[in-house]
């Protein structure tokens, strides 16, 4: 028999197969002889007075291996049910009709149990546990209660049993019952196991136990009657059961209890041991109460060792998936008893906080190694919970033995019994060293940003294209003339202080770089509310994903100063330019006036050079006017010094009061200045020791407007030979006479007598005071 | 040299407010049959003698003791009389209602003035 099971074990080899017909077939003749051979054994243990066999484990066979195999099978297994019963039975001595019907019953019963078992548990039923048990068994109850009305209505049409009808179904029921619970655990183990492979171990302890048991079961049914044959294999078999239940899958013990029913059956048939001495009644029910006990027993306990063991591997498992899950998020849970002090921390703790593993790190230990700057925050922190405030989040440094600095956050929730005295600090300590390491990177480079801009007084703005929402940094609040905060930031408030006149330049610019989504810059005025007006120069960037424009950010620059500067600049360059075209054509007119006037060409180098002199005096009193204005003492002092008067000290007299000069006048009267003094000493007052030379000037107040007057006296001129009135005409008096009339609207007088020269400039206003234009 | 064929004198307005360069370029001119109107160193002075005096050409210089010389140009403009700017400053810093004035920049001969002004 067992060697008949041995090979139906084999079955699942070919797994939920049986989609070829081929298969189907095989499957059907193996079930077939199988169930053939095991109706045979329950024939020849057909003890009951009704004909009803005692124990029908070929309901097991083919309930068990469609419970197995799954719902695919239930043809060919139906099948071989079939024809099996039919043919086991018909050799017997029952007739064609009952094996007929015996043949349905069979193989309804089969289907039934394994349809209720699928139902109810869906697909790779195993006995690990003790509710799966428990559905067999009512499955395996249901389906042969059913199969027994069948069963029962072909003994009493076609058998003629005188047996009560009532009996004859209890009869059916228990055999068929037992035959279920006895076999199909066998199969169900089998196909398990070979799902789950057991460890070497197990098949070793299971096979031997296994072994041991069908030699405490042989030895029960060979060693003759008496009460030791009994009692003794029933003491030796219960502690192989328990030790299969708990070490090995729950097949072996379905094996094993297969084993025992076995022993049972075959005892009590062959009236062998205690079950072979109780009277013919009691004796057939008192085995099938034996075996169902010793079945239930075997099978629930190996239920109940299999439920915990995979409650262990779970919590195994999922200890182990946390322990990954905290080492890979740097996570660190802890428990910390308040009265023992003791501290549990998960595995990662010593990797992370970097402390020896095997040592044990205590909290005041943990305590020393927060930073000092922190430590004391930290313990306010951790002894300030209460009942009221047991939880607590903190973030500190923590100095790990090799110096490595930290940040952690610890979380963590404090438990206090009935008076409120804490009891526990459970929580998670996160080391957040990176986190702050970038944060601290992404702060001090946005804070170098911000100070370049402020440093550099540039305006930034960003526009949210999603939301339409505008920042603006402080600094362009106060560029357009707003207070910071004054008014929400946007396209209406930026135009609002744009300069009417390049609004619209502006716009465009502004939205044709917006519709290529392209950099653009523009330069705009901007006119704040107290009229203040500024340059600015504006670069935007749009950023877009996809053709749809995200954000866009800019920078505005005040570039008034530049402007400014690019602005003198130009004016200067520009009067240069005009200053020395003009200064080249006073040279050249000179040049004509010095030739018309002098004789040889001797005498107009000496002239022409002189007077170009007086010119490049002039020019560099020009040069320095916006320093020092010229004033009339000045200019007069330079002359007569550039022409050696300081020879002739104690004969000049110079006075008058500060008289600013507009640049305008300076050159022609220097020029006027220079002739009077070449003059002089040539001619006039200071080529003799007598001469003596007043230059003064002052305001005239006598006409409506205020002229400043200049009275040029020279006396004691010495007569010299060779005619000087006619020496002290030419250039100099022209430019007296005529020139500054013309250029300055100035009223000249020049009275030249024997030994006296008097010329009178009076300067009108627009000569005078400095500034105003630069001509 | 001679004279024959030679075209009558044009009378030519000299606005210039340096005296210098006013006294040289009259003699000049005279010296090449011109008539001299002027020299003037002031708007008004100019306005008085574009009003008064029949004119064939003008030369002006542009700044006139920081007053600028357009209403002159205007004057003339409306007489028909051909003008000639003669400035120490870039072109670009003509008023753009004169840029098709021709403009020289100082210094200048008083040929190339002529030749501006008459060719």
């Amino acid at each position: 028999m067992w060697q008949s099971i041995r090979c139906h074990g084999m079955l699942p080899a070919r797994d939920a197969v049986a989609t070829g017909w081929i298969d189907s077939l095989i499957l059907a003749v193996a079930v077939g002889a199988a169930y053939f051979l095991s109706a045979r054994l329950g024939l020849a243990l057909l003890i009951m007075p009704d004909g009803v066999a005692a124990f029908w484990p070929a309901a097991g066979i083919a309930a068990g291996t469609l419970i197995a195999l799954g719902p695919r099978t239930r043809w060919p297994v139906a099948a071989g049910a079939i024809v099996a019963t039919i043919a086991a039975n018909l050799l017997g001595d029952r007739n064609v009709f009952s094996s007929v019907v015996f043949g349905l019953c069979n193989a309804g019963e089969a289907l039934l149990a394994a349809e209720l078992i699928h139902y109810r548990f869906g697909p790779h039923f195993d006995l690990d546990s003790f509710g799966r048990v428990l559905g067999l068994l009512l499955a395996a109850v249901l389906a042969t209660a059913i199969s027994g009305i069948g069963g029962t209505l072909g003994y009493v049409l076609f058998h003629r049993s005188d047996a009560p009808v009532l009996s004859i179904w209890e009869h059916w029921f228990a055999s068929d019952a037992l035959g279920i619970i006895a076999v199909a655990p066998v199969l169900i183990g089998c196909a398990s196991l070979r799902r789950h492979p057991p460890s070497r171990t197990e098949f070793f302890e299971g096979t031997a136990a296994l072994l041991l048991l069908s030699v405490v079961g042989a030895f029960g049914i060979f060693t003759g009657r008496g009460p030791w044959t009994t009692v003794v294999p029933l003491a030796l078999s219960f502690p192989v059961f328990l030790w299969l239940a708990a070490r090995c899958p729950p097949a072996f013990a379905a094996a094993a209890s297969f084993i025992a029913a076995l022993a049972i059956v075959w005892t009590t048939t062959f009236g062998i041991g205690f079950f072979g001495t109780l009277p013919p009644k009691e004796h057939i029910t008192g085995a099938q109460a034996g075996v169902l006990s010793v079945l239930l027993c075997a099978l629930v306990l190996a239920a109940l060792f299999a439920e915990r063991r995979q409650q262990a591997a779970a919590l195994a498992k999922s200890e182990a998936r946390l322990q990954d899950a905290l080492t890979v998020g740097a996570v660190i849970a802890f428990e910390w008893e308040h009265g023992s002090g003791a501290v549990q921390r998960s595995g990662n703790a010593a990797q992370i906080l970097g402390f020896d593993p095997k040592h044990d790190f205590t909290a005041p230990e943990f305590l020393r190694h927060v930073h000092p700057e922190d430590r004391e925050r930290f313990l306010t922190t951790i002894y300030g919970v209460s009942p009221d405030r047991p939880s607590y989040t903190e973030i500190f440094r923590f100095v790990c033995a090799d110096g490595r600095e930290l940040w952690l956050e610890e979380i963590a929730k404090a438990e206090f019994d009935m008076r409120g005295r804490k009891m526990r600090l459970t929580g998670l300590t996160l080391d957040i060293t990176e986190a702050m390491r970038i944060d601290e990177v992404l702060r001090s480079s946005e804070e170098r940003l911000r100070h370049a801009l402020e440093a550099g007084q540039i305006c930034t703005w960003e526009r949210n294209d999603k939301t339409g929402i505008v920042v603006w940094n402080d600094q362009y609040y106060r560029l357009l003339g707003y207070e910071v905060g004054e008014v929400m930031p946007g396209r209406d408030s930026w135009m609002g202080r744009v300069h009417p006149e390049d609004r619209e330049t502006a716009r465009v610019v502004t939205e044709n770089g917006e519709r290529d989504l392209k950099d653009y810059v523009s330069e705009f005025r901007i006119l704040r509310p107290d009229g203040s007006i500024r340059w600015a120069r504006a670069c935007g960037r749009f950023l877009s994903e996809a053709g749809e424009p995200l954000r866009t950010i800019g920078v505005v620059e005040d570039i008034t100063e530049a402007r400014e500067q690019i602005e003198t600049q130009r004016v200067l360059v520009a009067e240069l330019q005009h200053r020395t075209r003009n200064l080249m054509a006073v040279v050249q007119s000179i040049a004509h006036q010095t030739l018309s006037t002098t004789a040889s060409l001797d005498n107009f180098e000496a002239r022409f050079n002189q007077r170009l002199e007086a010119l490049s005096r002039v020019q560099g009193l020009l040069s320095r006017a916006s320093d020092e204005p010229i004033t009339i003492a000045a200019l007069v002092a330079m002359e007569l010094e550039a022409l050696g008067s300081h020879a002739c000290n104690g004969r000049i007299e110079l006075g008058g009061p500060v008289v600013r000069l507009r640049k305008s006048t300076v050159e022609m009267l220097s020029l006027a200045i220079h002739e009077l003094a070449t003059n002089a000493i040539k001619y006039g007052a200071l080529a003799s020791e007598a001469g003596h030379l007043s230059v003064t000037w002052r305001f005239d107040d006598a006409a409506h407007e205020r002229n400043v007057v200049l009275e040029w006296i020279e006396d004691g001129i010495a007569a010299l030979p060779g005619g000087r009135q006619s020496a002290r005409g030419g250039y100099g008096r022209t430019l007296i006479e005529q020139a500054l009339p013309y250029s300055l609207s100035a009223e000249t007088k020049f009275e030249l007598g024997v030994n006296e020269l008097r010329c009178v400039i009076s300067l009108p206003p627009s000569a005078i005071n400095g500034g105003g234009t630069f001509t | 040299m001679t004279h024959i064929g030679k075209p009558p004198a044009r009378r030519v307005l000299v606005v210039e407010d340096n005296f210098n360069i006013a006294v040289a370029l009259t003699r000049l001119l005279k010296l090449r049959g011109n008539e001299v109107v002027g020299p003037t160193a002031t708007v008004s002075g100019a306005l008085a003698l574009v009003a008064d005096q029949p004119l064939d050409g003008a030369i002006l210089d542009i700044n006139l003791r920081g007053e600028t010389v357009y209403p002159v140009v205007d004057a003339l403009r409306a007489k028909g009389v051909r003008v000639v700017f003669m400035t120490g400053y870039d072109q670009k810093s003509i008023k753009p209602a004169y840029v098709d004035v021709p403009c020289l920049q100082k210094p200048v001969t008083v040929d190339r003035v002529l030749q501006t002004l008459f060719d």
